[in-house]
């Protein structure tokens, strides 16, 4: 394969709203296919999807116990399996996945045949977890489903235990006020009480019949594989509709706070997390959207952004100080941890970066930097099965350029007047605070 | 150019490997691939608290965290920041300290000989005042904090300091804030000077590049004056009274580490109070250290590995269990050998911890003592060494796991595709051998939980 040129899947329909996308590439030593179906958010269906993919690496019709499928895999030579539900944008995406070793690579002297890596074998393995889980008498069985909620309750419980990750969760529910679009891919905590196991699993076969639905494969011999899918049908457990298509989901975000929302927390700790959320409504497909990118770079996303000068280099107030770029929302969030006598004054450095950005305070050097960061980010994605998957993905639900480059060519028109336009709009719409120490330096 | 090449045929891959400028150099042939990749190792980890450094005979004892300290001063340079020197010429840049060893690294895919002098310079040019160690003290203050607060950080300390009396490793990699206040623009000189050594360190480079090309990148970025930099003055004469090297002869000698005698007794369970909403528990196996650098350390952690994933994998009889009896949701295993220490892990999360743990500690001695159960492990060992050489060849698709497992494995004589003979050649003798060292009267138990849990 030539290097230079740009690497992009080729996309077939196997289906009503079912896409195949592949890409023949033998850098790899790794063969990987991965079955998205992307449900828009709603609070009804957002938490009983959610369990899906835990329920689904219990057992299938197939393999029906937990420890069938991890013998499978085994036997696959060490093959991974993934199941998870993420967010992108206002859709619900759920995935599962496997990857393996290319047979290619497999020394067949060893311990016995290499059948097992093959790639229509783990296509029906991955279809099978999606579509055909153990149930009995067309629920999940109630034991495993208890078990799997219970979990469920305790990763999202869990959350808290890393800190940082916590307070930019908290801050996005701030700034959604209660909108369903703004639900996390994990749905919500109390819902989860309300789930059944046969709701759940109709739920989620509804959603398999309706819900557009991309297949991305990647290796030697996925383009056959692609023929196939073609020839057969793939079988879904309630009949698909036929009117499902690919096309955008076309949820607005949450509106924005008027004006700026404070919130805080309590937790016990060394550590005070500051986050705070920055938006000027420019979202992707926005004129100024790539410029909202360049901000984000400022002020921000790299080391040698702002914050990292400022915050922690200057001031050091802080040991990770950053920020990074939501695009369906259009928001910049900011995040810091440092000492909570320091809240303030590291709200007040971060405010000085942004108003430093209003008035035009960027230098070339940073534009520079910034540009040149944003260039190696996009050119080294096609040297990476898993970010090449998410950047068309992300694509396919939220528009936007797909190819290398649209993404080079819009960034290379970005000015410095471009940026400081976007900080002009920008304001601070939300501060959350996840605080370590107990009202010692507060009013 | 290179002085040889290491090379798997059914793998189809290939690492060259000279020395350049007196210090070892791997090159990965990467084709097709647009990013490059570089690394440098130093053999000098947070367990290097005490040592004689080149050239003295006094030993020096350094406070806890100060290679992780260093690491971070290293990008601190008279004309600037060096990360944004990466940055401005398209690379990016970063750096970590393991108990072992410190790395720096970019990837970048323009300007790499540029970038690779400036990593170079990084790792080879100190530059350290009063005023920017106090700075630093405050930020990897907040670093450590940040640790303090992480339950799952907190377990591993504990774990290691419950597991170990003398042992450097039972010290966190990035110190305390206590311990941090003592470090000194001095001492870091010293501890700089003392294992920052071409014949100490290694580089890693991966890419589109062919081999000659990549060796000539790496001569341009070193200095010339590197390998007189360590001349014979700072070297102690040998033992017998000889120079081992006339004067004009660089030495490129290494700083002798001092290691505490640890004794096979572990200390006490621990329990620490956190928030979190479900308790956290770790239980860790001190093992006996295979002694020497080889091909019985790596042999000693590839069968421990195994052992863990046959008995507590997600295909063992054992995880179904308490999986299903809802007991533990998520199990991760590992297992460490190092010449000088080697210890079991493993973590979960459970409600009921104590429970767990008896049920892991029992698993273990009914397998080690029922007949049956130890033969029937033969199946599991195969069946878990197939997906072992699986996952062995999908690492090759990972620049930088490829330079890590090279650089370490050659610091003990050894390559990354002896690791692949060894993994081959594992028999269940080396598995059962790590089996009768699971020892219950050698293991301690963390937990973390929240102070107002109820106990079940």
């Amino acid at each position: 394969m030539e290097h230079n040129k740009e690497t992009r899947f080729e996309t077939i329909s196997i289906g009503p709203g079912i896409s195949y996308h592949y890409l023949t590439d033998d850098r790899w030593k790794t063969l990987s296919i991965d079955v998205f179906c992307k449900v828009p958010i709603s609070r009804e269906t957002v938490t009983s999807i959610a369990l899906v993919p835990r329920l689904a690496k219990r057992g299938t019709v197939g393999l029906p116990a937990l420890r069938d499928i991890s013998r499978q895999l085994e036997e696959m030579y060490g093959a991974g399996m993934g199941a998870d539900a993420t967010k992108i944008g206002p859709v619900q995406v759920i995935r599962f996945g496997i990857d393996m070793p290319s047979p290619d690579y497999v020394d067949s002297n060893l311990l016995g045949s290499k059948d097992g890596l093959n790639l229509a074998k783990a296509m029906s393995f991955v279809w099978e977890l999606a579509t055909r889980p153990y149930l009995v008498n067309g629920a999940y069985p109630e034991d495993r489903f208890e078990t799997e909620r219970e979990e469920h309750r305790r990763d999202i419980l869990g959350i808290i235990n890393n800190r940082a990750r916590y307070a930019t969760v908290r801050l996005v529910e701030v700034v959604s006020q209660g909108e369903p679009s703004g639900l996390p891919a994990w749905g919500v905590l109390e819902d989860l009480d309300d789930l059944n196991p046969r709701g759940t699993w109709v739920t989620w076969a509804g959603a398999l019949a309706s819900s557009p639905i991309s297949i991305y494969a990647v290796g030697k011999g996925v383009r056959e594989l692609g023929e196939i899918l073609q020839r057969t049908s793939l079988e879904f457990p309630f009949s698909r509709f036929f009117s499902v298509q690919g096309h955008r989901t076309n949820i607005a975000p949450p509106p924005l706070p008027e004006t700026t929302l404070y919130q805080e927390d309590f937790l016990p700790g060394e550590q005070t997390v500051l986050c705070m959320a920055l938006s000027g409504g420019i979202t992707e497909g926005h004129p100024d959207f790539p410029a909202l990118i360049f901000y984000d770079g400022i002020l921000g996303g790299f080391p040698h952004s702002k914050m990292f000068r400022n915050v922690r280099e200057r001031e050091q107030l802080a040991y990770f100080a950053d920020t990074s770029l939501n695009s369906w929302r259009g928001m910049v969030i900011a995040v810091a941890g440092i000492a909570d006598e320091d809240k303030e004054r590291a709200q007040d450095v971060i405010m000085e970066q942004v108003e430093a950005m209003k008035s035009g305070d960027i230098s070339d050097e940073e534009m520079d930097n910034t540009r040149a960061g944003l260039l190696r980010r996009y050119r080294s994605e096609s040297d990476s099965q898993g970010a090449l998957i998410r950047r068309f993905l992300t694509q396919e639900i939220m528009g936007g350029p797909a190819t290398e480059a649209e993404l080079v060519s819009r960034i290379m028109k970005v000015t410095k007047d471009d940026v400081v336009r976007v900080a002009e709009e920008v304001q601070l719409k939300a501060v959350y605070a996840l605080r370590a120490k107990e009202g010692i330096h507060r009013e | 150019m290179s002085d040889y090449c290491l090379r798997n045929d059914s793998l189809r891959e290939e690492i060259y490997v000279s020395k350049v400028k007196g210090l070892t150099a791997f090159v990965l042939p990467k084709k097709g691939f647009r990013k490059k990749y570089a690394e440098v190792f130093v053999h000098y980890g947070s367990n290097d608290n005490s040592f004689i450094p080149p050239g003295e005979t006094e030993p020096v004892d350094v406070p806890p965290g100060i290679a992780h300290f260093l690491e971070h001063k290293m990008f601190e340079k008279p004309w600037g920041d060096a990360f944004s020197a990466f940055a401005k010429i398209g690379a990016s840049a970063n750096a970590y300290t393991t108990n072992n060893y410190t790395s720096y690294l970019f990837w970048t895919l323009e300007n790499f000989g540029e970038a690779l002098k400036l990593l170079m310079q990084v790792a080879l040019d100190p530059y350290f005042t009063k005023e920017s160690v106090a700075k630093e003290q405050g930020i990897i203050g907040q670093e450590i904090g940040m640790y303090d607060d992480d339950p799952g950080a907190r377990l591993v300390r504990e774990a290691m300091e419950a597991l170990y009396f003398k042992h450097p490793v039972r010290f966190d990699i990035a110190g305390t804030k206590e311990s941090i206040r003592q470090i000194t623009d001095e001492l870091l000189y010293k501890c700089h000077r003392s294992f920052y050594r071409p014949s100490n360190m290694s580089v890693f480079v991966a890419g589109d590049f062919a081999p000659h090309e990549a060796f000539e990148y790496i001569a341009q970025a070193l200095p010339d004056s590197l390998l007189t930099r360590y001349t014979r003055s700072d070297t102690c004469p040998a033992p017998d009274g000889s120079q081992s090297s006339s004067p004009d002869t660089p030495v490129l000698d290494i700083p002798q580490r001092i290691r505490p005698l640890e004794p096979p007794e572990v200390g006490e369970d621990r329990e620490v109070f956190l928030p979190v909403p479900t308790p956290l528990i770790h239980i860790a196996w001190k093992d006996d250290p295979p002694g020497v650098i080889g091909e019985d350390t790596l042999r000693q952690e590839l069968a421990a590995s195994i052992l863990l994933d046959m008995l507590f994998g997600r295909s063992s009889a054992f995880f179904t269990e308490v999986y299903e009896e809802g007991l533990v949701d998520d199990l991760h295993c590992t297992y460490e050998a190092w010449p000088d220490y080697s210890h079991a892990s493993m973590f979960g999360q459970s409600a009921s911890p104590e429970e767990f743990s008896e049920r892991v500690l029992r698993e273990v001695e009914t397998v080690n003592s029922d007949p049956k159960r130890r033969a029937g492990l033969e199946e599991d060992f195969l069946r878990i060494k197939k997906s072992n050489l699986g996952r062995y060849v999908t690492l090759f698709d990972s620049f930088d796991t490829v330079g890590e497992i090279q650089a370490h494995l050659h610091d003990m004589g050894l390559n990354i595709f002896s690791y692949g003979d060894i993994l081959r050649n594992l028999t269940m003798d080396d598995v059962l051998a790590r089996l009768d060292n699971l020892r219950r009267e050698r293991s301690v138990r963390v937990i973390v939980r929240d102070r107002d849990h109820k106990k079940k």
